[in-house]
Formats: C-alpha cells, sequence, structure tokens
C-alpha cells in the first residue's frame, strides 16, 4: 500500500515538471497569443480585452500560477470579477469548499481553458471528443499487436535460425523501420485503393460517419481494420522481438528441462511454463508503447481522416491553437503515468519474484 | 602463427565482420554518407536544393525525356568552386523544356513544350543571348531518371540532395544525445543522493512526454526549421543516453579497479573520464545506433508534418507530404521513392545497431 502512495506521489512530482516545461515551452513562442487568437483583424481595444481576459498582460510568472491554478483539482479562486481567477459562471465545473477573505478554496476538474480557434469551445470538450476514437484505435492497434506478436515471437523462437525464424526477423526489422506515415500511405492505397474491389474499404474514413442520407452518425467498425493494422505495425515488430528473445532464455531455464524430463509435451510446456514467463518484458514495454501510440496516432489519424486526438493535434498546430496542443501534451502525459503505475502493478501479479520496494 | 591475445576491441571487430547484414548496411550507410557529401556533384540538377523546377513537365514519369533550352543567366556568379559542390549552385540560368526549334542566322525560334496535347508558345530570341552567338550547344536533350515532381523538378537530383538531411540529423542528434545523455548519466550514477534524484526527476519528466508531442512542442518553441528540428531530437533523446549511462555506472562504480583509482586519490573527474566511460561505452554505441534510426525518422515524420525543413530544401518526409496525394493518380513512385530511401537509411542503422549489440555483447 505505501508502495502504491510512493508511486503516486512521485506521478504527481513527475506531472508538475510535465506542466512546467508545457507552460514554458508554450510560452516562449515568439508570438503575441492575444494576435493569434484575433487572427488578421483585430483592433487594440479587442487586443486589451483578450489580453484581460486570458491573463496574458501579466508577467510569465503569474501566467504560470494562473495555469497551476486553472489545473490543480483544488484551487483559489478571487471573488473580484475582473480578476482572472473569477470563478465564473460556465468557466469551471466547481463546487465550493469554503471562504476565506477575498478568496474561494473549490474543488473542481482541471481546467484545460479554451480552443484559440473554435470560438472559445473548451479544450476538455475538444479533447472529450476526440479522446475516445484514438482509444479504440489504440486499443484496437495493441491488441493485434500483443495476439499476433506472441504467435509470431513463439515461432520464431520454436524455429531459431530456420528460414521462418529468419523471415518474421526480417518482418520485424522492417517494420520498425517504416516511418508510420508511409505505411499508412501505403495501406490506405492498397488496400483501400488498388484492391478496393476485394477488401471493400475505403481510403479513408472514421469510426463515427454520417449515414448516405446524412442524418444520423453511424459506428463503422469497418473503418478501424486499416489504421488499427498500421498503428500495431511498430508494436508487433518489437513485441516479435521481445518474445522471442524472451522466450530463447527462457528456453534454458532449469523448469523447462524438468518439464522435459516429465515428458509433457511441446505444446504444453510453451503453454503452461514458457510463455506466461516470457511475457514480462512485452508488459513493460506495451506500457512504454501505449502512450506514444496515442501520440503516433497522429499521422494515422491525420492520413486515415480518423477523427481522434492524433488529428485534433495536426490541424491545431496549423492553426497553432495552442491551448488544445498543450491540453492534448497534458493528457497523454497524464496517461503514460497512469498506464506505468498500471503496469507496475501487472508486473507484480505476473511476476511474484519482484519485490515490492 | 602465435597465439595472439586480442583485445575486446578486436574481438568485437572480428564479431562484427563475420556478421553479413551489419557489414552490409555498414556499406550502405558510408554510400548514402558519402552521396549526401557529393550530392551536388552526382545530382543531375546541381542548382541549390535541386529546385530547378519546369512546370510545364510537372509530374513526368521515370526515364522522361525532353530537349532542354537553357537560357545563360544574366547575372554574374562569384561562387568559388568548392561552395558550389557543396550548397549547389546559384543564380541558375533559366531551362526551358522545347518541343520543336530551328536556327537561324540572328534568331533561335522555339517551341515551348506543352503537355496534353496543347499547342505550345512559339518564341524567337535573338543568338547574341548566348555567349559565341552557339545556340545549339545550349540545347540538349535532358533525361530525368526518376521523372519530374509535381513542380517539374528532376526527382533524383531531390532524392539525393534529401539524403543530407537525413544523414545529418542523425548525426547533430545523436551528438548532442551523447553530451548531454553521458554529462548527466555520469553525474547521476556517480554521486548518487541528491544529484541522482534530481536528474531522475528530468528523465522521468521528458520521459513522460512523447517524443514527437515535445519536439513539436519546442520546434513551436524555437520556430520552424531544420536547425530547430535537430536541436529538439537531440533534446529528447538524450534521456535514453542518460537512464543507460547512469545504470552502469551505478553497478561499475563498486568493482575494484574504480576503488583501486579512488585509493589513490584520483580526481572524480579522472575516474568518471579515464576509468569507468571507456568500459561502459558498448551500451551507449549500441544506443547510438538507435537513436540515430529514430532521429530520422522523427525528422521525416516532422518534415511530413509540414514543420521541419521548408521549402524549397529537399527533404524526404516533405517530398512524400507533397507527393502523396499523387499515389491515387497513377504516380505512386513520387511518393515510393523517398519513403523506400527513408526505409532503407532507418533499416540499415538498426542492422547495424543490432550487429554492434551482438558484437561487442550488449543485452537489449
Amino acid at each position: 500500500m505505501s508502495y502504491l502512495i510512493n508511486k503516486i506521489a512521485y506521478a504527481i512530482l513527475t506531472l508538475f515538471g510535465v506542466v512546467t516545461v508545457i507552460f514554458f515551452l508554450f510560452n516562449v513562442l515568439p508570438g503575441d497569443p492575444a494576435q493569434m487568437m484575433l487572427g488578421q483583424n483585430e483592433d487594440s481595444e479587442q487586443l486589451a480585452t483578450v489580453k484581460q481576459k486570458y491573463g496574458f498582460d501579466k508577467p510569465l510568472s503569474t501566467q504560470y500560477f494562473y495555469y497551476l491554478n486553472d489545473l490543480l483539482p483544488i484551487s483559489f479562486h478571487s471573488n473580484q470579477a475582473e480578476d482572472y481567477t473569477f470563478l465564473r459562471a460556465g468557466k469551471y465545473v466547481a463546487s465550493p469548499l469554503f471562504t476565506i477573505g477575498n478568496t474561494t478554496t473549490v474543488l473542481k476538474l482541471p481546467y484545460l481553458r479554451e480552443s484559440f480557434t473554435k470560438q472559445g469551445k473548451k479544450v476538455s470538450q475538444v479533447l472529450g471528443e476526440t479522446l475516445p476514437n484514438t482509444f479504440v484505435l489504440a486499443v484496437s492497434a495493441i491488441l493485434i499487436a500483443i495476439m499476433l506478436g506472441v504467435i509470431l515471437g513463439i515461432v520464431s523462437a520454436l524455429y531459431k535460425d530456420q528460414w521462418l525464424d529468419k523471415s518474421i526477423q526480417i518482418f520485424s526489422t522492417l517494420g520498425m523501420s517504416v516511418p508510420s506515415f508511409f505505411s499508412a500511405i501505403l495501406f490506405a492505397w492498397f488496400f483501400g485503393f488498388v484492391l478496393h474491389k476485394y477488401t471493400h474499404l475505403e481510403m479513408t474514413g472514421s469510426l463515427h460517419e454520417l449515414d448516405d442520407f446524412g442524418e444520423a452518425m453511424h459506428i463503422k467498425w469497418k473503418n478501424l481494420i486499416l489504421p488499427a493494422v498500421v498503428l500495431g505495425i511498430r508494436p508487433l515488430a518489437v513485441v516479435i522481438q521481445l518474445m522471442r528473445n524472451s522466450l530463447l532464455e527462457v528456453f534454458n531455464q532449469d523448469y523447462i528441462r524438468t518439464a522435459r524430463a516429465k515428458g509433457l509435451s511441446e505444446f504444453q510446456i510453451i503453454k503452461k511454463h514458457a510463455v506466461k514467463n516470457a511475457l514480462n518484458p512485452v508488459v513493460t514495454a506495451i506500457s512504454g508503447w501505449f502512450a506514444s501510440m496515442l501520440a503516433g496516432a497522429v499521422f494515422v489519424e491525420y492520413i486515415f481522416g480518423w477523427n481522434g486526438l492524433g488529428k485534433e493535434i495536426v490541424n491545431a498546430l496549423n492553426t497553432l491553437d495552442l491551448p488544445v496542443i498543450m491540453g492534448a501534451v497534458l493528457v497523454i502525459a497524464v496517461l503514460f503515468v497512469m498506464i506505468n503505475i498500471l503496469v507496475d502493478l501487472i508486473y507484480v501479479w505476473l511476476d511474484p519474484k519482484v519485490k515490492l520496494k | 602463427m602465435s597465439l595472439k591475445s586480442s583485445s575486446l576491441k578486436q574481438l568485437a571487430l572480428q564479431k562484427f565482420k563475420k556478421n553479413f547484414w551489419g557489414v552490409f548496411s555498414l556499406c550502405f550507410i558510408g554510400f548514402v554518407g558519402l552521396v549526401s557529401v557529393f550530392a551536388y556533384v552526382f545530382a543531375p540538377d546541381n542548382s541549390q536544393y535541386a529546385n530547378q523546377m519546369h512546370l510545364a513537365i510537372h509530374s513526368k514519369r521515370p526515364g522522361y525525356s525532353v530537349n532542354m533550352l537553357t537560357l545563360p543567366s544574366a547575372l554574374e556568379t562569384n561562387q568559388n568552386l568548392f561552395d558550389k559542390l557543396l550548397f549547389g549552385r546559384k543564380n541558375t540560368d533559366t531551362e526551358i523544356p522545347i518541343s520543336e526549334y530551328y536556327i537561324d542566322k540572328e534568331t533561335l525560334t522555339y517551341t515551348e513544350y506543352a503537355s496534353d496535347g496543347l499547342e505550345g508558345v512559339k518564341k524567337t530570341i535573338p543568338l547574341s543571348r548566348f555567349p559565341n552567338g552557339d545556340a545549339s550547344q545550349f540545347i540538349k536533350e535532358k533525361t530525368f531518371l526518376f521523372g519530374t515532381d509535381k513542380y517539374g523538378r528532376d526527382l533524383l537530383s531531390r532524392v539525393l540532395v534529401g539524403a543530407r538531411i537525413s544523414f545529418f540529423i542523425g548525426f547533430v542528434a545523436v551528438f548532442i544525445s551523447l553530451v548531454i545523455g553521458v554529462f548527466m548519466g555520469s553525474i547521476a550514477g556517480y554521486f548518487g543522493g541528491k544529484v541522482d534524484a534530481v536528474i531522475m526527476w528530468i528523465i522521468n519528466v521528458t520521459w513522460s512526454i512523447p517524443t514527437l508531442l515535445l519536439v513539436i512542442a519546442i520546434t513551436l518553441a524555437l520556430g520552424k526549421g531544420f536547425w530547430q528540428v535537430f536541436i529538439a531530437v537531440g533534446l529528447t533523446m538524450w534521456v535514453e543516453v542518460a537512464r543507460v549511462v547512469r545504470g552502469q555506472i551505478i553497478s561499475t562504480k563498486e568493482m575494484q579497479y574504480v576503488t583501486a583509482a579512488r585509493a589513490l586519490g584520483f580526481s572524480d573527474y579522472r575516474i568518471i573520464t579515464k576509468h569507468i566511460l571507456p568500459n561502459i561505452m558498448a551500451p551507449v554505441i549500441v544506443i547510438s545506433a538507435a537513436n540515430f534510426a529514430a532521429a530520422i525518422l522523427i525528422e521525416s515524420g516532422l518534415s511530413f508534418l509540414g514543420i521541419g525543413a521548408q521549402p524549397p530544401m529537399a527533404s524526404w518526409g516533405a517530398m512524400i507530404k507533397d507527393h502523396y496525394n499523387y499515389i491515387i493518380l497513377g504516380k505512386p513512385y513520387l511518393a515510393l521513392i523517398p519513403g523506400l530511401c527513408i526505409m532503407s537509411l532507418v533499416m540499415a542503422f538498426m542492422l547495424v545497431g543490432n550487429a554492434l549489440r551482438d558484437a561487442l555483447d550488449v543485452k537489449g
């Protein structure tokens, strides 16, 4: 238990660092953010209003504290309506705890601010709409990678140094060397265009599509196939390598020899004794991969037109919608840290030898 | 022959030489390196960034050839040979693809090339435009081995010149990541305690932000352009180096030769640089090869998104960005060629990395 608390405390410390890095990276930008928001047709009065509304007229350190205050679940807010931290209705989702003097302390959801370009749409709303799609994509890709990867890794280890192993190895190295945008283009072209007659897959398409009459949104699982496969290529390549190497190591262990001596069939040995022990490095690697896949989905979603976080990031990059990019980076970092804690727990469950330190 | 005891380095070298794919990939990398340094020597179009456009003959198939009229540039160039070889020719002449021409006593009349069965514009210019009044020397048949891109530039030249960015980003990023990573990793591992805790915190923070997004954030902060990408990639990749160096130093620190060096009263600096680092270089070398590959992938991705190398600079990623729409217009090679280039170069670095890992006996 204290192990878990320690882990969580360290995770919060790490996230604090992430928030700091993100804030300062995005605030040393050469441009004036207020000007970026208004585009070309601003006048000085509007500029001043926007600056005041978002706190851009304050020194950087003050802005930094405002940012932290916006993100913290427990935050402090002024009672003066002209202050940046004033609890404006509709801005925060908060419930007040207590008031001391001019400041109210509230419990609230982290506030990720508003998009520059989408008429003040909340970033949390933008992310809330896109993140589930990316999540579906990433989970499918990971499942494909684990299932195929473990099987191919076992085959590779069983036929070590034979042609089957060698071809799987070449495939795996190839999978690691292809830029994901390039494989996405290739797959979209080949399976969605050249072989369209046979596959009936589209080159682009999202999970939710308008039907032919343009009336209702429908879920189209068909559109998931190509992006999930493409996104899965790289983790698949890694899983194959890890599974093969760790299985080869396990094969040299005494307990495998014992199992063989008992006269168990090769299949039983692999199923009952080898695979579970060989899975540890795979699980560790997947943890690192999952979050970077959310980011790696940028290219895949962009090319397949998948309405996810990645496509949103590319859009935000083109329109310099900084709050959206900051929010996206932050959300992915939080997920990464949480997954790491989760994986530590799975690791303990898989391998009782690992002591809780 | 007497038995000679070989050093670890020689043993590793022997082992590496036996790995066919490792040696092959290293040769391939050397070849690409040479090509990227001497890109303007090999490239048919040796203008700066291979940016000689002929819009009339855009996106032609590989092996396409056309008569090309070269109008000498009126501007004097005072570029020396060295500059020309390294950075391409500036103030280039105007090139006009023509379908037919005839030379009179005083004038040259030519018909500009027009595709899709259109009639080209007929123009007449005096022969005095050419040095010595000899026009025929300035009309040559030009062949485009890989065809032309959507601006009618020679694709082969663009690919050759584009090798530079991919190659040099690898070098710069690996260099930066080594300098920062080895330094941070050494002091964290060697001194431990609070220094270690702080550095590990920085490492964990950097680790938590996905590389691609961190690089995007840094490039936004530093402005678009290829130098910014170089630095951004280097600034994100040091983390892996630092983790490995730190881990290695922690396990090496207790070795007797380090204790001996300490007993002799050597300074910490000397112990780290002279005694520990040379012994833990193997995993660092392996990681650097992987980082090289990763840097090439990230740069191509950034250029594909349009925040890497800016036009007219040639970069493989940007070439795919420009042409991937042509893939369904029956000209897939425009995007396939640069894509295959990225793939083969990255794969070469990965194979060298694997071969080095086996040769140096580093646990992956």
